[in-house]
């Protein structure tokens, strides 16, 4: 009797561990397969309808600055995606950088090179889009007649943002409007809107593109204190997009520099003032030892110092050597100097 | 009687219909160029101008540029000096063992352009390749 209970527990502690493994085995097979789907989420995937001229290869460009938005060449596309018979692609985000940056999406012609760049009308054949490495993102199209002309983009909001600014910026908004005033009004209103959704945008890329094209130049002057704010407000980005926008701003003179240019501006006064001392200084000295020589001596002098010789002194004078002679030591003695060299001297003082 | 009466009918409205086809010609005209520039390794920049008279309502400007080697800048202007289109391309592949294509293309169709000299400006850098550039001007 003991022994078919001890049997019944054994297999009772048996099971037990059999349910335990199979929990075990049935979590671990959640949690991959919860990290798989993660991982496949982190992409940026489409379904676009394509006519027949286009070849089925979806290329990705990393855009580093908005200059070279209409940019091509083959070093700049990062990566490509096959576009299946169902008209899907798909490009895993996790190689992309942690910050956000600007793609380019593009389709090229089946006639045409991979690196081809169509701007404007029905066959346009690219768009922008925001992402980093954790961007989810989902682009389709609506007709084949059209690729991107009329595409939709969800996922990632700042990409919607960014489309309106793009689609604002890009259409002629004043092409049906006949009068020139009418035109400057719709812009100026234009540029007035993309300013303030600068401002009030909290995505550092989408408020820098908006900026960007608001012809912010032409009105710096006049809102030099919303631009200042402006780059107080975005001081921490660091991204090559502001860097760019940065360089355009006047650099700004601050205290510092000010201070520098008030502290070298007195050096040099002071400098100057110091020079012009001494040289007065020694000027004054010069003159007092000169008017120390009698008229003779001062003829004499100047002749001494064009570099005559006593001989042509003398015959100038019509005196003899030796008291040309005299009259030097005499000048000597005054000027408190040994030779002819420092008569020059006393005379460039 | 009556066949007559109908035929008569059906060939006025048709001279009818052809005559406001003729006049609808007559009262729209448009003027269309096409250049194709050659770039021989050429740096040289180039500026191509487009003449729009005050009488001109659209514009369409097409600009087609293939580079198999350097760099290309196109920049399109209106008379007032505004950018109203621009793209690069660039090229660094062309060895006799690899070669590489890159191709711009750029469309603008603008309502009632400013009249004046508009400008294509071709700003290349060692550039080997070509551009043609269509240009059509409709008055009505």
């Amino acid at each position: 009797m003991n022994k078919t209970k001890i049997y019944i527990n054994r297999i009772h502690i048996k099971s037990y561990k059999l349910l335990l493994f199979i929990l075990f085995v049935n979590s671990l097979n959640c949690f991959s397969q919860s990290k798989s789907k993660n991982e496949q989420s982190k992409s940026i995937n489409g379904k676009l309808q394509l006519d027949s001229i286009w070849e089925p290869v979806v290329y990705l460009s990393h855009i580093p600055t908005f200059k070279d938005m209409y940019k091509m060449s083959n070093e700049i596309i990062i990566a490509e995606a096959k576009v299946d018979s169902l008209g899907e692609f798909h490009f895993s985000t996790e190689s992309l950088p942690k910050a956000d940056h600007l793609y380019r999406l593009h389709i090229s012609k089946k006639t045409s090179p991979a690196a081809s760049l169509i701007i404007g009308g029905k066959e346009e054949n690219h768009i922008f889009l925001i992402a980093n490495k954790n961007s989810n993102i989902s682009i389709s199209n609506r007709t084949k007649d059209s690729l991107f002309y009329n595409y939709i983009i969800n996922g990632y909001q700042p990409n919607v943002d960014f489309k309106t600014i793009h689609g604002i910026i890009s259409n002629d908004n004043t092409g049906a409007v006949k009068s020139n005033l009418k035109k400057e009004f719709i812009n100026k209103t234009i540029y007035e809107e993309l300013r303030h959704i600068a401002d009030t945008s909290s995505h550092p890329i989408v408020s820098l593109y908006a900026l960007t094209n608001s012809k912010f130049e032409s009105t710096y002057l006049e809102n030099q204190k919303f631009y200042k704010n402006y780059l107080e407000k975005w001081k921490s980005e660091n991204s090559s997009y502001f860097n760019e926008l940065r360089s355009k701003f006047p650099k700004e003179e601050s205290t510092n520099s000010n201070l520098w240019i008030i502290v070298s501006a007195i050096f040099f006064f002071l400098l100057g003032y110091i020079i012009n001392y001494v040289i007065g200084s020694r000027r004054k000295k010069a003159n007092k030892q000169l008017k120390l020589l009698s008229i003779q001596e001062r003829k004499i002098y100047n002749l001494l110092v064009e570099g005559k010789s006593n001989k042509e002194i003398s015959e100038e004078f019509n005196i003899g050597v030796s008291t040309v002679k005299s009259h030097v030591s005499s000048i000597y003695n005054k000027l408190n100097i040994k030779s002819r060299k420092d008569i020059v001297s006393v005379n460039n003082m | 009687m009556k066949k007559s009466i109908q035929l008569f009918l059906c060939l006025f409205l048709f001279s009818a219909l052809i005559q406001a086809q003729q006049r609808q010609l007559d009262s729209c005209n448009s003027t269309s160029t096409n250049r194709t520039i050659q770039f021989d390794g050429s740096s040289e920049q180039q500026a191509i101008i487009i003449d729009v008279s005050k009488d001109t309502n659209k514009m369409h400007v097409s600009i087609n540029s293939t580079v198999k080697s350097g760099y290309l800048t196109v920049e399109l202007y209106d008379p007032k000096g505004n950018k109203k289109g621009n793209f690069s391309i660039e090229s660094q592949v062309n060895t006799s063992e690899k070669k590489e294509q890159v191709c711009g293309q750029m469309q603008k169709h603008i309502e009632d352009p400013v009249n004046g000299k508009w400008t294509v400006l071709l700003v290349p850098n060692k550039v080997i390749g070509d551009v043609s550039i269509c240009t059509s001007l409709h008055n009505e």
